[in-house]
């Protein structure tokens, strides 16, 4: 294979990738945007949303398509419930604001746990898998096979991508949900109901980050904890991006993707994982607030 | 001190408008002004909170407009606050004994080890603390949370504190808002006591008879200009000053 | 009215006692190996709390300094000969100059930056562990690690390393007593109380911040350091980020105002797994559903709820004394 081929191939691979990441950073961003809090559990939406459609459609036999839309609604109701239940009580309490997030970011690290070790215990651990949406023909491109999934992947995380930024920037509920971290008690001026934004941006995140799930899983298979590197790494394309910043959470997740395959295809496969992190930190000491990131938050 | 021609903005908003003044040794001066006239800003320009943009300001021969809050301490500045800053979670004595770190030095080696040097700075913070409680009379409730005082003994706190640092130049921010009569009089006396043990005082206030009574000189701002300065008798009768407080409840001391 | 100044020691006393008396009770090598344990995993928390408590920030990557101890240690007395004690100072020179980098570079930024970077640091650490297969012995491990000497005696038992071990975190505990007394003790707490006030009095909070990381660091690698001694071989797999989590773990759980803390939640999180190997299935579960129940209903942790049931019991005995003498 030429060197052009690889390279294609690796970039494909990398912009494959990339969505899952774009995915799961734009659900950091919106949670981030509308209660400050960086939900470590998003990583375990992305689990949840193949392990639970596998579920439904191996062993309850349902069609796939109404597993899928299934498995969303009720993952998004897990958002919801795991809003409800762990961040709306640590909430209260006038408490300063930064150190009360501390706590529920913790909370959010052991909500985490709590669903891998569920998923632990109900699928077991071996890695379980889903048929491919359009067959296992490959398609060949350039002198380079691809698996068909891959434009599914791409392909419905634009459109993800595309209804999320025109939700948020369209729609009163949107609107309401960019603007309200930043000033709570001004939102709450305003009218806009803060608890609604945050079961809403829970929601929205968990529905989009099991979407994802479930695209990757006829490519990648799924394991009980397979959401955590996801998590992790998804959300180091947020902070490349811009935490916060939706856009940049989906650039980020692109940049993320193309440079891991291209690291691991042309540098180093062993050293894959390390991408993420590295870039993590570069991004931190060069410019933290990420490649489209603007407010420098420095201390006083 | 000298300040000259410091300039301060927020966003779009001039905090602070090309102001110049100077201080005395010694003095008590007074900044008084409309609400919103600049004048936390300017003690926060003084202690280093913010920079300004243009102008600089000397004390005792050093350029400090630059310099971060915790330098600005060990060159001799201390303050009080606006709104109570007091650490909470502290009692009254730690309060005051923070007060006293810019003039100390043991770090986490010899404070962990218990060496000599530490210990026995350790009394002297300790000895320091009580003398400042004891000079603003809050002695008693020494060992008590410093949550538990009362209003009045919080903003005494709060200068015993700032007392601890052996201060040239104390920054008093409406140290006499809240407080009764009584308790305005007690801040009156204490503030006499300040001046008479050699520390200059800046005293930023909205109540005309404090001012008035222990002032050597005003300074007036509005909006972050000066309009007036001078002696109370001057300012008391001055047209742009007694036109900046239209509107608003003006407490005159007579003649 | 100087108050005297044994009484902040009797936590320290009352440890020190526990610890001599243990052993007479113990019934087998099992017992001291999870007291080893609970040691060395105090000083990881104890690191994670003075961060939190005094910085007001977490580290996500506690798990990687432990492990930089512990390898630098292991790979300098198996590969270089070098006698363990030399390689102490080593291990904890070099963790503490990375956290200085990491925290110098997030520290005044605002937020969690800390964290993130903490995060990112203690991944790539584990990684480095187990791609460098030539220093580290990658997943096979590193084997052969000598044991530590004292004064001539091999500590090659469970017992003998639990007296190094219990020595060591008293010692510890002792110090941190006195830092958190005195004067630094008071800095750092009043940049919890009020930072700028802080600042306004002569406290650099920026510098005080870092110390306090590159402290937590150092007390990681310190464990790391009597881990690989105690164990004698390292795998990767004790470093990565699910024990970064544990420890913070057992940080909160144990309650992050006070330095006892650390040892409460050491205590109940090595001890849990036991009670809980029935259940084995269970555990990651029950983790995480502890770490959640905690932090929103008992936010100050086995710390903070002793400390209130001691004050009402304060209380009680007052009334009861009030009542008796007839005030």
């Amino acid at each position: 294979m030429s060197f052009d081929t690889q390279l294609f191939q690796y970039i494909i691979a990398g912009l494959t990738l990339g969505s899952i990441y774009a995915i799961v950073a734009m659900g950091y961003s919106m949670v981030y945007n509308a209660t400050k809090v960086i939900n470590f559990a998003q990583g375990e939406f992305v689990m949840l949303g193949g392990l639970l459609t596998i579920f439904l459609y191996a062993k309850l036999h349902l069609p796939l398509i109404p597993c899928i839309i299934l498995t969303t609604l009720i993952v998004a109701f897990i958002g919801i419930l795991i809003e409800r239940f762990t961040i709306a009580p640590a909430n209260v309490g006038g408490q300063d604001r930064e150190k009360v997030v501390v706590i529920l970011i913790m909370i959010t690290i052991g909500v985490s746990e709590f669903l891998k070790g569920g998923a632990m215990l109900l699928w077991g651990k071996d890695p379980l898998g889903l048929p491919a949406f359009s067959g296992e023909k490959p398609i060949v491109l350039l002198k380079a096979s691809f698996n068909p999934q891959i434009i599914w992947v791409v392909g419905i995380t634009l459109l993800v991508v595309i209804l999320i930024r025109y939700f948020l920037s369209h729609t009163l509920l949107g609107k309401a949900m960019r603007g309200c971290s930043d000033n709570q008690t001004l939102a709450k001026l305003m009218g806009i109901d803060i608890k609604l934004m945050s079961i809403a941006s829970f929601a929205l995140s968990a529905a989009s980050g099991s979407i994802g799930g479930i695209l990757i899983t006829p490519m990648t298979l799924m394991t009980y904890d397979g959401g955590l590197m996801l998590g992790l790494k998804g959300f180091c394309a947020g902070v490349i991006g811009g935490f916060g910043n939706v856009i940049g959470a989906v650039v980020g997740g692109f940049v993320l993707g193309l440079l891991e395959t291209l690291g691991a295809g042309l540098i180093s496969s062993s050293y894959k994982d390390a991408i993420a992190f590295l870039s993590l930190l570069l991004i931190l000491r060069f410019k933290p607030t990420g490649i489209l990131g603007v407010k420098a938050i420095l201390r006083a | 001190m000298t300040v000259e021609d410091v300039q301060k903005s927020f966003g779009g908003l001039v905090a602070i408008n090309r102001l110049s003044f100077t201080l005395e040794e010694g003095q008590i001066k007074s900044i008084i002004g409309p609400n919103g006239a600049g004048k936390t800003t300017l003690l926060n320009l003084i202690m280093g909170v913010y920079s300004p943009e243009t102008g600089n300001i000397v004390f005792d021969n050093h350029r400090i407009e630059r310099l971060k809050p915790y330098q600005i301490a060990s060159l001799g500045i201390s303050r009080t606050f606006q709104t109570i800053a007091l650490f909470e979670n502290m009692s009254v004595i730690e309060n005051v004994m923070v007060g006293r770190h810019v003039r100390t030095r043991s770090e986490f080696f010899s404070n962990s080890f218990l060496l000599r040097q530490a210990r026995i700075e350790e009394a002297a913070i300790a000895r320091i603390a009580w003398e400042k409680l004891d000079l603003v009379g809050v002695k008693e409730r020494g060992l008590e949370a410093a949550t538990a005082l009362t209003f009045a003994e919080q903003r005494l706190l709060e200068i015993a504190r700032a007392l601890a640092t052996d201060p040239k130049l104390i920054l008093l921010d409406e140290p006499a808002a809240g407080l009764n009569m009584t308790e305005i009089k007690m801040i009156s006396h204490l503030v006499r006591r300040i001046r008479a043990q050699g520390v200059t005082v800046i005293l930023v206030e909205h109540q005309m008879d404090l001012v008035m009574d222990i002032s050597d000189e005003i300074l007036v701002l509005n909006y972050g200009t000066k309009i007036a300065e001078g002696k109370p008798d001057d300012i008391q009768n001055n047209q742009e000053v007694i036109t900046a407080y239209l509107g608003e409840k003006i407490e005159i001391a007579k003649d | 009215m100087k108050k005297g100044n044994l009484h902040h020691y009797r936590g320290v006393l009352i440890l020190l006692v526990i610890t001599t008396v243990f052993p007479f009770f113990i019934r087998g090598h099992y017992h001291v190996n999870l007291m080893v344990f609970i040691g060395i995993y105090t000083l990881l928390a104890l690191g994670l709390t003075l961060l939190l408590g005094y910085a007001g920030q977490i580290s996500l990557g506690q798990a990687g300094f432990y492990g930089i101890g512990a390898y630098v240690s292991g790979i300098l007395t198996v590969k270089f000969g070098i006698n363990p004690w030399m390689a102490l100072p080593i291990a904890i020179g070099i963790t503490s100059i990375l956290a200085f980098f990491i925290g110098f570079s997030t520290l005044h930024l605002k937020g969690l930056y800390l964290a993130m970077a903490t995060l990112g640091v203690g991944i790539i650490f584990h990684i480095l562990f187990v791609e460098l297969k030539d220093l580290t012995g990658g997943a096979i491990g590193l084997m052969d690690i000598p044991s530590l000497s004292v004064a001539g005696i091999k500590l090659d038992t469970d017992l003998k390393f639990y007296f190094l071990v219990w020595f060591i975190v008293l010692l510890i505990f002792f110090l941190v007593t006195n830092m958190v007394n005195s004067r630094v003790g008071r800095g750092m707490r009043a940049i919890q109380g009020n930072e700028l006030a802080s600042n306004c009095f002569g406290v650099d909070s920026f510098k005080y911040k870092i110390k306090v990381f590159v402290l937590s660091a150092a007390l990681a690698s310190l464990g790391g350091f009597l881990y690989a001694h105690y164990i004698n071989f390292l795998s990767p797999s004790v470093f990565d980020f699910s024990f970064s989590i544990l420890f913070l773990t057992m940080t909160i759980v144990g309650g992050r105002e006070s330095i006892w803390g650390a040892l409460y939640g050491a205590t109940l999180l090595t001890l849990l797994p036991e009670f809980l190997r029935r259940y084995e299935d269970l555990n990651v579960m029950i983790w995480g559903l502890i770490l959640v129940v905690v932090l929103i209903f008992f936010n100050r942790g086995i710390a903070g709820g002793l400390d209130i049931s001691i004050k009402k019991l304060e209380s009680r005995f007052r009334k009861i004394g009030e009542i008796s003498s007839g005030t």
